[in-house]
Order: C-alpha cells, then structure tokens, then sequence
C-alpha cells in the first residue's frame, strides 16, 4: 500500500487528493473548515523554504552564468516574454469580454462596498526594490530586495574570482540543499492540496461561483485560449518542442498553484519542475522563475482585462478602441509595480478602473461584488501565472541553449 | 577599482557638493525633485554595511591567528580612542569658554520642541552589547551587538584552528565580495552626494532661511566649526608624527569624509572609509578591526560638540562650572560616545545625560537643536576623520614596520 502510494506519479498523487477534496468539501459543508490546518501546514512549508531557495539558488544561478553579459543577455530576454505575454493577455481578456458581454444587464450594487487602502506610489516601490538591509529583507521576505541583492551578490561573487570561490562553494551546496528540501516537501503536497480543495469547496461551495457565471465562464475561458494560444503556442511553433510534452511536465506546478493560489508559494516547486522535469539548466531557472513569480501575471491580467470591460459594461460606459488600448497598457505596466503587493489583482485592478475613469466609490462597489468568489477565480488565476513563467522560462533557456532536450522529452521523474 | 576610477570620482564629489549646496541655497522645491538619489546611495551604502561589518570583523580577527595578538592593537586602539574623545571635549569646552558664546545670548529664540525622556543607565549600556538574538540585531541594524558578535565567533575561530579553515575561507571570501559591491555603490557617490547635500538645504527653505537661523544661534555654531577645525588639525598632527602620512591620505580619504557629511552616518560610511583606507595601503587588521569599531565608538566630533553645547547652555543660564566639573564632562562626554552606540537615538539621550550633570535644565537642549541638523553633518566628519586618523596609527605602529609613507 505504502509502497504503493510513493510509486505512483507525484501529479497524479496530487490530481486525485485534488478531485478527493472536492468531493469530501462538498459532502461535509462548513465541516470542512476543521481540516483546513493541514493545507495551511503545507503552505507554510512551503513559504518556509521560499526566501532561502530564492537567495541561494539565484546566486548560485547567477555565477554559473559565468559572465555579467550572459545575465543581462537573459535578463532581456525574460522581461521582454514578460511583458509580451501579459500585454498578449490582457489583449484576449479584453476581447472575449468585448464579445460574450458578461456585464450587460448585470445589477452589481449586491455586495458591501470594499474600499481599497492606496497602494504606495510607483517611485516609493522602485526604491524598496534596493535593501537598505540585506537580512531585514530576507527576514521580511521582501522578495524584489532579495532577488536584487542575489543578483548584485551573485556578480560580486563572479568578479571577485578566485578569492570568491569558498562563497560560491557554500552557495552552490546550499542550493543543492534547498531543492532537496522542496523535493521532501513535496511529499506533503497530495494531502495539503486536499485539506485546502475541500476547505474551499466545502466553506464557499460550487454555487458561489453560480452568480457570477457569465462572468467567471468568460475569465476561465479567457485563461484557456491564453494558455493553449500563447503558451503553447510559444512552446510548439516558436521553440519547436512538443506542447503535449510541456504541459505534462509542469501538471506538479499547475496543481500546486490551483491549490495554493499563491505564485510565490508555488515558487519551490515551479523551480524543481523546471530544472527536474524541463531540463532547464539552474542559472536560467533560479532567475527567471522567482522574477517570473513577483512581476508576470498572465492570468491576473486576462483577469483585469474581463472585470474592465464587465464593469464599464455593467455600468453602461461605452469603450472606444482607445479605452481598450488604455487599459492594456496600463495592466501591462502596472503588472510589473504591483508586484510585491499582496492580493495584487485587486491594486491592479482598482488601478486600471481608476484609468477607465471609474470613482473610488463605484470601485469599491466592484471589488466587493467581486470579493466573495475571488478564492475560485484566483485559484485560476494563478494556475495561468505560473504556466506563463514557466513557458517564458522554457523559451529562454531554449535560446541561451541552457535546455537539456533529453530530459525535456523524458517522462516527469519527480 | 583603478586609480583613475579613484582620482574621477573623488572631484565627481567635490563638484557633487559644491553643486549641491547651489542647487539647495537657490532652487529651493526644485531641488527635492532629486532627494531620491540621496535615498537610493544611502540604501545602496547601508545594503553593504551588515554583511561587510560581519565579514570583515571575523575575518579580521582570525586572520591574527592567535587571540592573544588583539591584545596590544586592541587596548592601543581602545586608548586611542578613549584619549581622543577627551582631549577632544576638551578643546571644544576651553573654546567656549574663551569665545563665550552664551554671553549676550537671548532666550526667547528658535527652540523646538524636546521630545526625548528616556533615561540610560551603565547597565544598559552594558547590556546593549550583547545581543540575545544576533539575526534580529543584523535585521534592526544594531551594529554594535553585530561587531561584539563576530568578534567572539573570530576568536572562537582561531581557536578552532586547521577545523575552521573552511569558515575562515568563507568569510575572508565574502569579505572580498562585499568590497567589490563596494566599489560599484562608490560610483553613485557623486549623485548621492548631490542630493544629500541640496535636499536638507532646500527642504529648510532654501538659502535665506537657513541663513536666518544661522543668525540667531551663529555664535554657538561658529564655536563649533571653529573647535570641530581645530580638532580635525590637531588629529592631522597626530597623523603626521606618528605615522608619517600626511596630505596624500587626507586626499585618499575625501570620498569618505564627503560621504560622512552628506549622511550624517558613520556606519554608513563604513565601506566607503574601508575602501578608501585599502586605496592607501593600510594592512588588512587596521582596515577590518579600527574602522567598524570605530564608526560605533570614536566620536570625535560628538564628544567636542557636547563639550561646546554644555559650556554654551551653562553660560546662557549662568550655571558656574568649576574647575573639577570640567573633567568630569570631558570624562562622561567620552563614555557617552562609547555608550550611545547601542541606543537608538543615542547622542540626543547621552547629550541630555550630559547636562543633568552639569545641572542644565532639558529645555536647553531645544536651543540648540534647531541647527543639530548642519552640526550633525560636522560633527560625523569629525568621527569618521578619527576613525581613519586611528587605522593609520594602529597600522604604523603596529603592522607597518616598512611601509610608513604614501606611496
């Protein structure tokens, strides 16, 4: 039985909790809410391991590039799939919700209206992007501050040489370390993922996500065509490796981050799935995916995109072409300066409706109609987010030749 | 960093101040468009400040070999500060006391609002050095704990010996990283510098403004320029007779006394005093053990500008100071120094400390603290120009038995 049990394939481990979860959380109700602990264990092991995996694997990362000009050739690279796949998806977002309509008729004066506190301004937010302290960063987990100092330690590390190596030593076995931990604590996945399901399933239920259904079918459907499209898209015409292949490689990640809904949660194992099953060489990996997971929000601004349109529809604003020009430029832009907020879709989005030129009051109106089915469409969401990261990752290390085909072609060993 | 990198950026400064202060004396508002500048080199110069002061300190212990070799360049350094800080006091007390300031000196005019009653004693001084959570104190930025820290993992290094190697190797390699990083925040000195000097400047309201409150309390900030040059002189001397250096290292060292008057802040200024001091060629314990000890210990500046104030604020409420008292303030202003490291805000309570001695009643302090701001940026120049006066000495008398002059 035992045996058994760890022979099977980790996702489909995970799959089955998944759909277990939905079913117990529906039969017990509200009784569900009693379980919930053990997925809120699994998230916090999961955040325990978040801000060391990030420091040491992007350091380590960053000297086995071996020079500056190889970081910033995919550094480039990776901010440009960035913004070019969430500009792509908040295009998608914007022209279902232009079609099906899912606002027209729709009374949402329902729900309490939700005021917003102000998100800091964007100049405030670039400058925390530098510590002014190294280890209140890692004890705050301010992820951007960790990522920048791994960076310019990384490249200190690279030009200091020889006198460096007993550092970079120490990085290298550290990063081998925490991959091992995230591998352990994977193992605790299939049944957090089943507490969190049925948590949800049980507290909310499906029917929460029946008021709102034009609207929630139009975001799902907007992540589908985003995912099959532009990812996959990218995988099978762009880079020229099998699609089919990509997707069932990275399940682990995508069921993961459905049942976390958290990108930075989801980041340990997004990493071990890109270098484990992708075949993606470390130094790509370890800096494109924690970027990835604080700045590229494809599902969140497929997301932004659908409630835009819904609103201005609902509240029968008529949008010009270049309303719908406005919003994606400013969902792509702002994308990038929410990222370190947490339940950044919502800054984000009162950010673009402010754009559309919607008052805080009517704003505060549409968060709260929206608030209480958040968790499900969230849990999209992210899914979307993390696939992106991982499409973006794939194809920059198919370009630096950082890719191993082999195991990319090779059956999921985790 | 290369020569000609050195010799760039140190005029980069000088213009970055010269241009700064016009910028803050006439734009006024416009000139706070570029006060994130300032923030962004402060942040960029503290990002450094924890790993290097941790790194340099460990390394530099266990490089000794033997704990017992701190003992002579440690109480020497230790003496060299504790002398300095009270001759120091003193030259800033007999200055007062010949200029006398507080004489015709009119109540009623700028005071601001005291706010501080928290009261120090020795025990917590004392306790402030040991911290009971050495990651919290490195998340807080409390250095002193931090270098009490590495200096008693250094030692337990060099017990260790031949077992240690493979940490010994670790930190003296992160030494060399942090310093590296160094060298790139030193590029963003000139523009740091810039709005660092303009942005306090315009934020008092430009140039006639602060020409104002120079006005109403000028004699006592002259007192101090004058005793805080005076002071700065006589460490020259020091330099020069003691260990043979002399203008070229001034010169060497402008990068960092620039950065300490533009931050106010002597551990901030670490990295950059530590670069400079490597461009001199100061052996490798003077630079890793005298400057960050220093930056949290040896407040030249500080010491004197207590001794002026004290004499001032006496004299303004006709307090009589005896002979013997003189040297008890020279005494407590040196301890003061020392003590105030560990505790937040720690020079404005060791000043009030100060004058319940003397007898000087806490509004006092409100006087003076309208221009603390300019003083301030004096008086960390001072300190961090003591601290660098002190590395070259302890390198001279202890480790540089050939090499006493610039090359």
């Amino acid at each position: 039985m035992l045996r058994k049990w760890f022979e099977t394939k980790l996702w489909k481990r995970i799959l089955i909790a998944l759909i277990l979860g939905v079913i117990v959380g529906t039969l017990i109700g509200d009784a569900a809410e009693n379980i919930k602990w053990i997925g809120d264990v699994f998230i916090k092991l999961i955040r325990m391991i978040v801000v060391p995996l990030i420091f040491v694997t992007l350091v380590s990362g960053v000297v086995a590039m071996g020079s500056p000009k190889k970081l910033g050739s995919i550094g480039i690279k990776t901010m440009a799939l960035y913004l070019g796949t969430t500009a792509i998806a908040i295009t998608i977002g914007l022209f279902l919700a232009a079609i099906i309509q899912p606002g027209n008729g729709v009374s949402i004066t329902g729900g309490d209206p939700q005021h917003l506190e102000a998100a800091m301004p964007l100049g405030e937010r670039m400058m925390n992007i530098i510590p002014s302290n190294p280890v209140a960063a890692l004890a705050e987990g301010d992820i951007l501050a960790v990522i920048f100092f791994a960076l310019i330690f990384g490249i200190g590390i690279m030009l200091a040489e020889e006198k460096a190596k007993p550092v970079a030593a120490v990085m290298d076995s550290a990063a081998e370390v925490v991959l091992k931990i995230t591998h352990l604590i994977m193992e605790v996945a299939p049944f957090g993922v089943f507490a969190l399901i049925a948590a949800v399933a049980g507290t909310k239920g499906a029917s929460a996500l029946l008021d709102v259904l034009p609207l929630a079918a139009t975001i799902i459907a907007g992540c589908l065509l985003h995912v099959i499209l532009t990812h996959g898209g990218l995988i099978r015409v762009v880079l020229g490796l099998p699609a089919i292949r990509f997707f069932k490689d990275i399940i682990d990640a995508q069921l993961v981050a459905f049942s976390t809904s958290s990108s930075s949660a989801t980041m340990p194992v997004t990493i071990a799935v890109a270098e484990d099953n992708l075949g993606i060489k470390s130094s790509v990996a370890s800096s494109v995916i924690p970027l990835g997971a604080t700045i590229n929000m494809d599902g969140t601004a497929i997301y932004v995109g659908v409630v835009a349109v819904f609103t201005a529809q609902s509240f029968g604003i008529d949008l010009q072409l270049g309303d719908y020009a406005l919003i994606a430029l400013t969902t792509t832009i702002a994308s990038i300066g929410t990222a370190a907020v947490p339940s950044a879709s919502l800054f984000l989005l009162a950010g673009v409706l402010g754009v559309m030129g919607i008052s805080a009051d009517q704003t505060a109106i549409v968060v709260g109609f929206l608030l209480p089915f958040d968790r499900p469409l969230d849990m999209i969401r992210t899914t979307v987010n993390v696939t992106g990261d991982l499409a973006v990752c794939t194809a920059v290390a198919t370009w630096e030749g950082e890719i191993d085909r082999a195991e990319f072609r090779r059956d999921p060993n985790v | 960093m290369t020569k000609r990198h050195a010799l760039i950026i140190l005029y980069a400064v000088i213009v970055a101040v010269i241009l700064g202060v016009l910028a803050g004396w006439f734009m006024g508002p416009f000139a706070l468009k570029f006060s994130w500048m300032g923030t962004l080199f402060l942040n960029a110069l503290k990002m450094v400040v924890v790993p290097l002061i941790i790194a340099a300190i460990i390394s530099g212990i266990s490089s000794l070999g033997d704990i017992r070799k701190l003992g002579k360049p440690g109480s020497a350094t230790l003496i060299y500060f504790m002398a300095t800080m009270m001759i120091s006091a003193t030259v800033g007390m007999i200055l007062t006391e010949i200029l006398n300031p507080g004489q015709d000196f009119h109540l009623t005019s700028a005071t601001a609002e005291v706010n501080i009653n928290q009261s120090v004693s020795m025990g917590d001084v004392l306790l402030s050095l040991i911290s009971p959570n050495i990651v919290a104190s490195a998340t807080n930025f409390e250095i002193l704990p931090l270098i009490v820290f590495s200096m008693i993992f250094g030692a337990a290094l060099t017990v260790v010996g031949e077992k240690g190697r493979l940490v010994t190797d670790f930190f003296e390699s992160l030494n060399n990283i942090m310093m590296v990083i160094v060298g790139w925040v030193m590029f963003l000195s000139p523009f740091g510098v810039f709005a660092l000097v303009s942005t306090p400047i315009a934020e008092a309201g430009g140039g006639d403004a602060v020409i104002a409150t120079f006005n109403a309390v000028g004699s006592y900030m002259g007192t101090v320029f004058v005793g805080l040059i005076i002071q700065s002189m006589l460490l020259f001397m020091l330099l020069y007779l003691l260990s043979g250096r002399g203008l070229a290292y001034l010169r060497n060292m402008i990068p960092a006394l620039i950065t300490a008057m533009s931050t106010s802040s002597s551990s901030a200024t670490v990295p950059l005093s530590m670069d400079c001091a490597k461009n001199s060629g100061l052996a490798r314990e003077p630079i890793r053990l005298v400057i960050p000890l220093g930056s949290t210990v040896n407040m030249n500046g500080t010491a004197l500008y207590q001794g002026v104030a004290t004499i001032f604020l006496a004299q303004v409420y006709n307090i009589d100071i005896g002979f013997g008292d003189h040297f008890l303030i020279a005494l407590t202003a040196a301890m003061a120094a020392i003590g105030s490291a560990g505790i937040p805000q720690g020079g404005h309570v060791m000043t009030l400390m100060l004058f319940s001695v003397v007898g000087i009643p806490a509004e006092g302090f409100g006087l003076i603290l309208a221009v603390d701001w300019i003083l301030d940026r004096a008086r960390t120049t001072l300190n961090v120009w003591g601290d660098l006066v002190g590395a070259a000495l302890i390198d001279r008398l202890m480790y540089g038995k050939n090499k006493g002059f610039d090359a």
